[in-house]
Formats: C-alpha cells, structure tokens, sequence
C-alpha cells in the first residue's frame, strides 16, 4: 500500500518536471563548482584558506564532488524509479488503448462507400469497429504509441549503465618509454579511474612500446599511434594503437591517448664511480618551435634540472632529428652550469659527472575495462528509437459514425500537436462530407 | 586555381551573403513593423539567393582544408549559421504565412557568420580524434538540433508578438496563435530528438578515442544542461499542461541559456573538446 502511495506520488506531473529541475540544477552545479575531479587538491587548499566557510559549506553539501555526492546518488535512484513506473503505466496504458472497445476488422456485408477511400489517402488503417458497423475507428501511426514507453526503457537503460561504470569501472594511465616494458601492474599506472568497489587496475599482461608513431602536417598533427608488443605468458602479440583504432587483448581495452612527450635519457656518476640513471619525461610542447619544458630533481643529491627540450635542435619540429636540451642545474638555489646540450655530452657538475644519454619518445595508453559500455550503447540505441517513433510517428485515431456508407460525424483525438492535428481532422471532414455527395 | 585563390574567394563568396542577409533582415523587419506583404516575400528570396553563395563559400572552404567545415571557430559558426538559414527556408517556403520568421531567424544567422568572418580563418588540419563516422554524425546533428531549436524559438517569438496584436490585419495573416505554439512545440521536439543523437554520437566518438562514453566533461555536461532545459519544456507542455504565451516565454529563456552550451562554453572553457574549437 505504502509503495503503491510512493509510486503514485513520484508519477505525478509536478513530481516528474521537478526531478528533471533537480537533475537540472545538480548538473548545473557540477559545471559551475569546482569539482575534485578537475582540479588538484592544491586549489581547494587555496580555497580553504581564501574562503573557509564558504568551502565548509560547499564541502559539507558534497557539491564539490556532486557525481559521487550522497544526495546525487539518491536523485539517480528517484529517477530510475520514476523511470521505471512511467515505463510500466505508459505500457499499460498502450495495452488497453490497443484492446479498447472496438472489434478488429470490419462487418464485411457492410457498404462504406468512399470513406474507406478518403481515409486510405489519409494513410489511416481502420483499425475496428463497434455497433455492428456504426462506429468505425481508424488510426494511424499506432506504433508511435510506443515511443514514450522505447523512450524511457532507453533512458534506463543508461542510467543502469552509468551505475555499472561508475560501480565497476577500471581506467589507468601509463606512460611507456619507447624500448621500454611497463608491466601492467596497478602501481605502474601514472593515473587511475576506479569505480566504487574496485581498489586496483591491473592489466593481467606487460605492454611493450617499440616505437611511437606520430606525423605532422604544418604544426598540427595528422596522426598518432603507438606499435606496441602485448605479452601474456609465453604468447606475444604485435599491435598497433592509434588514436581511432584502440586495440582489444585479454578483456583489456588499450587507447591511445593524446598525451606523448619526450623521455631525456641522463645519466650522473659520482666520484666513487656509482651512476644513477633517469628518464625525464617531457610532455610535447602546444606549438610548433617551441621547446619542452620541465624541471627534475636528483633527490638525494639536490640538484635541481631545468631543461628547455629541441626536438628538432635548429629547424622547429615535433621529430627528434637533431635533438639537443638547453640544461641548467643549480644546487641551493646556486647555478653550476647553463648551456646547451648534444646527446652523448658529459658536463661537471660539481664533483660528478652528468651524461646526456639520449632522447625517445614517450607513449601515454589509456588500459581500460568498462563494463557498462555494450549496455549504455543498447539504451542509446533503444532512446533513439523512441524519440523517433514519438516524433516521426505522433499516434492519430479518428472515430467515424457512418450509416450506409455516409459519414455522419468524426472526430479524432492525437498524442501530439493537437493544434495541427485539428487542422487535418477539419480536412478530413471536408472530404468526407463532401464524399457523401 | 590554388588554394590561396579558392580562400580568398571564399571570403568574398561568404561577405557577399551576409550582405544578402542583411538586406533580406532589414526587409523582414521593415515587413514585420510597417506591416507590409510583399517585402516579406522579397526577403525570403534574398535569403535564398545569400544561401547560394553561403553553400559555394563552404563548398570551397571544404575543398581546400580536405575536411567539412567544423573545425575552429570560423567554420562552426558559418556552418551553423547555413543550417539554421536553410532549416527557415524549408519552414517558410512550406508554411508560407510563417515566413515572418526569418524576422528572428535571419538575423541571428548572419550574426552568427559575421562573428565568424572576424575570427581567425586559418586552415587547420584534422587532428586524428576528429576522424571517424561518429564525428560525422555527431557534427550534423548539433547542426540539425540547433537549427531546429532557432526555427522553434523563432516561432515563439512570432507567438508573442501576434499576441499583442491580435485584432491587427497585418499579423492575422501570420498562422493563427495556435498553430505558431504547435509550431513551436513540433520543431523544440525535433531539436530535442537531434540534440539526442547528438549526444549519443559524441558519447560513442569520446568511447572510442578516450575509453570512456561520459566523463563529466564542461561541453558535455553542458550539452547534458540544454537536454535537460528541453525535456523539462517538452514535460511541462505534455503534463502540466503549459501552452501558449507561458510556453513561448519559457522556450526564449531555454534557447537564451542554451547559448552558453552552444556558442560560449565550447570556445571558453578548459577541455577534451576545446583544444579544436579554440584553436
């Protein structure tokens, strides 16, 4: 009783427009608010100090994280509630519609004379009648009816689907040096997305990158891909991901993603001979001509590098040609060297030796496992087909109460643009009358 | 001809329509406040004439960037403005007595390719993410809703005004009040279907480039936001029952917040998506 009272409630009219103003108005506030997600912990930070209770309140109303919020994850539940009950009453209702009073068909001994012509113009079906012959009942577009019902099935669909990703879903970020092997482990991914009940990404195989492959038409790049080795146990497979074409192995999605750079291979020996080697990745540079820029730090030596990176060395490229890197290291804020580098050049630093050992590219790939993407594409597929069928196919019925063939009165009702569907019927009267002469 | 040539006579081609469109909107209003017939039905023909050189300007622009005309802010915003023209031209030329439409719908389609024709038209190549047939897809029909949805705000607008002056000869000439509100109804359930298929399309696009069909994006959740605005309009016309000069204000308000996720956000705001529209 009391779930039948809810029910009834959430299907009201008011109700309904009301959910979809929250979902408005939450989603509005997901754009306008800034999120966890889109920004570093560092800014809310800022926030904290700048605004305090501003930012106590917003945090405290979870709307800095409104996707994953409390009060989100119960207006979804409402919808899909309201969702599934007006899919339910919107079925019946199409049931009892179809069934109706009227007997299918039509009394054959009876004459209809030219209103079955002028309705067969109007592309409507006689879809029945009632006293014995004196009411016949035509229709058109009557698979339009179910529009709302494909609609909305369509519509849950995807919210069960959203449900399932933001439950289950797996996504990590690595970075792979070309020549290198990046394991698959949950430790190595660089970023991750994780749905509620999961903790950790692995890949289940090693993914080695034997080359990035990328061209360029003026500074605007045409293509990108990645020729990559998948390794599973004693079995290797040789694939190619770009950025169009995502490669499929082992339940594991693999996409190339539009983040690459630059991996400056240095090398720094002590005096006692012992060398620490590291790879300082660069991300591409926006523009043609411009250097890739980032700072390093050898740790436990403090020395600070800032590196300015020419791909192309003189000529502005994207292609390690000539690749060369104007370095300066510093060590407590004091500068020990600054000028240009070849790969191969060894520098004094201090009392150790750095050597730039090389340049490669780096590969950002994207290892994903969604499992509500074949669900979501089914209830786009399922909305689309509804809204198609409520739109393209309005439902139209018209009821003609005709003795001997003679139309004596009709009138009609339409699911949609009754102001149009008006001007038809009086069309149609028109003909009918005029039929009747 | 190289292509040098075929862009500088792109950009004459395209100055040339908009001054048609101008002409033909300074006639529609002229029409529409003097009250007169027949300019309105001049303007219609100037519109068309200016879609003519408006289409051989794309035409050109496609020939020589290799790829359609929905890259940068100079091709979307022409674009858009070729869809919403030629989406009134077929409206008009089928309900001839709405014609008083291009009033709204003409103007806001050479403004939107004037904006354009000031920003930068340099050619850009296609960036690979951008390839593929749900690109396609996902292009015209923003396209299409949008046109659509300028085509019912239109009539809305054309609602309100013959509502003022109803017992005027002049505007009983334009589709009785109903008609123009079912109008608005009909084409807001179009651009509703459209921006649907947009979205579903983009969501399969990003899928397939990025590993994910939604990602909280600003240009998808606002593209979320005006499909929202426009399943709340479509309800409260179906169940609360909301017609008339209450619909009609309620659709302008729609269409003016739709704006944002249209026009402003794409070019603004920081993106997946924006590194194509912002150059």
């Amino acid at each position: 009783m009391a779930l039948k009272r809810f029910f009834a409630f959430i299907n009201r009219p008011k109700v309904v427009v009301g959910l979809i103003l929250a979902a408005l108005a939450s989603t509005l506030v997901g754009v306008l608010l800034p999120q966890t997600g889109d920004r570093s912990a560092s800014y809310f930070e800022m926030w904290k100090l700048r605004s305090p209770q501003i930012y106590l309140l917003a945090n405290s109303l979870q709307l800095t994280h409104v996707y994953t919020s409390v009060w989100f994850a119960a207006l979804v539940l409402l919808l899909l509630l309201a969702l599934g009950h007006t899919i339910f009453a919107q079925a019946r209702r199409n049931i009892r519609m179809i069934s109706g009073t009227a007997r299918a068909g039509a009394p054959a001994a009876l004459n209809y004379g030219g209103i079955l012509r002028v309705m067969a113009k109007k592309r409507y079906r006689l879809r029945g009648y009632a006293n014995d012959g004196g009411m016949l009942v035509f229709a058109k577009n009557r698979l339009g009816i179910w529009g709302g019902v494909i609609f909305h099935s369509g519509l849950l669909l995807i919210i069960i689907a959203a449900l399932m990703t933001a439950a289950f879903q797996q996504r990590g970020f690595a970075q792979i040096v070309e020549g290198e092997t990046f394991l698959g482990n949950d430790s190595g991914f660089m970023t991750k997305t994780l749905g509620f009940f999961e903790h950790r990404i692995d890949a289940g195989f090693r993914t080695h990158l034997s080359a990035l492959n990328s061209s360029y038409q003026g500074g605007d790049i045409k293509s990108l891909g990645s020729s990559v080795i998948l390794f599973k146990g004693d079995n290797d497979v040789a694939r190619d991901v770009s950025v169009e074409s995502p490669v499929d192995f082992q339940g594991v999605r693999i996409y190339q993603s539009y983040n690459y750079g630059y991996a400056l291979l240095v090398r720094l020996k002590d005096p006692s001979g012992q060398e620490t080697r590291k790879a300082l990745l660069l991300d591409k540079p926006d523009r043609l001509g411009e250097p890739a820029r980032g700072r390093f730090t050898f740790s436990y030596t403090g020395y600070v590098l800032d590196v300015d990176f020419y791909p192309g060395g003189a000529k502005p490229s994207f292609k390690l040609s000539l690749p060369a890197m104007y370095l300066r290291v510093s060590k407590n804020s004091k500068g020990l060297f600054q000028g240009m580098v070849v790969p191969g050049e060894q520098l004094k630093i201090g009392s150790d030796v750095l050597q730039f050992v090389g340049a490669r590219y780096w590969s950002g790939l994207i290892f994903a496992r969604n499992y509500g993407a074949d669900l979501a594409y089914a209830g786009f597929l399922i909305a689309i087909a509804g809204l198609l069928l409520m739109y393209c196919l309005p439902y139209k019925g018209i009821r003609i109460r005709q003795s001997d063939g003679r139309a004596n009165s009709v009138e009609g009702s339409a699911r949609q643009y009754p102001a149009e569907f008006r001007q038809e019927l009086e069309g149609i009267k028109k003909e009918l009358f005029e039929a009747n002469e | 001809m190289n292509n040098i040539a075929m862009l500088e006579l792109e950009v004459k081609f395209h100055w040339t329509a908009v001054a048609f469109y101008v002409l033909a909107s300074v006639l529609f209003a002229y029409a529409l406040f003097f009250r007169k017939e027949k300019p309105s039905w001049w303007a219609v023909w100037l519109t068309a004439a200016g879609l003519l050189f408006h289409s051989v300007a794309l035409g050109l622009r496609w020939r020589v960037t290799g790829h359609g005309p929905y890259l940068m802010d100079y091709e979307i915003l022409s674009s858009n403005a070729w869809i919403v023209i030629f989406m009134f031209l077929v409206f008009a030329l089928k309900h001839r007595t709405a014609r008083l439409a291009g009033a709204i719908a003409v103007p806001l389609g050479f403004l939107m390719m004037t904006v354009g024709l000031f920003l930068d038209p340099a050619v850009r190549t296609l960036p690979p993410t951008l390839k593929g047939f749900w690109l396609i897809v996902h292009v015209i029909f923003n396209f299409l809703a949008v046109g659509a949805l300028i085509i019912a705000t239109g009539a809305s607008g054309l609602y309100l005004i013959k509502e003022k002056r109803q017992d005027d000869e002049f505007f009983k000439k334009l589709p009785p009040l109903e008609l123009l509100d079912s109008y608005s109804l009909r084409f807001t359930g179009l651009g509703f279907l459209f921006w649907s298929i947009m979205i579903v399309a983009g969501a399969i696009w990003a899928n397939q480039a990025w590993g994910r069909y939604w990602g909280w994006d600003p240009v998808e959740t606002w593209s979320l936001v005006t499909w929202l605005l426009y399943g709340f309009y479509l309800h409260a016309r179906k169940f609360l029952g909301w017609r008339g000069r209450k619909a009609a204000w309620i659709l302008v308000l729609c269409f003016a917040l739709s704006i944002f996720s249209i026009y402003l956000i794409p070019f603004t705001a920081k993106s997946l998506h924006t590194d194509y529209f912002q150059g």
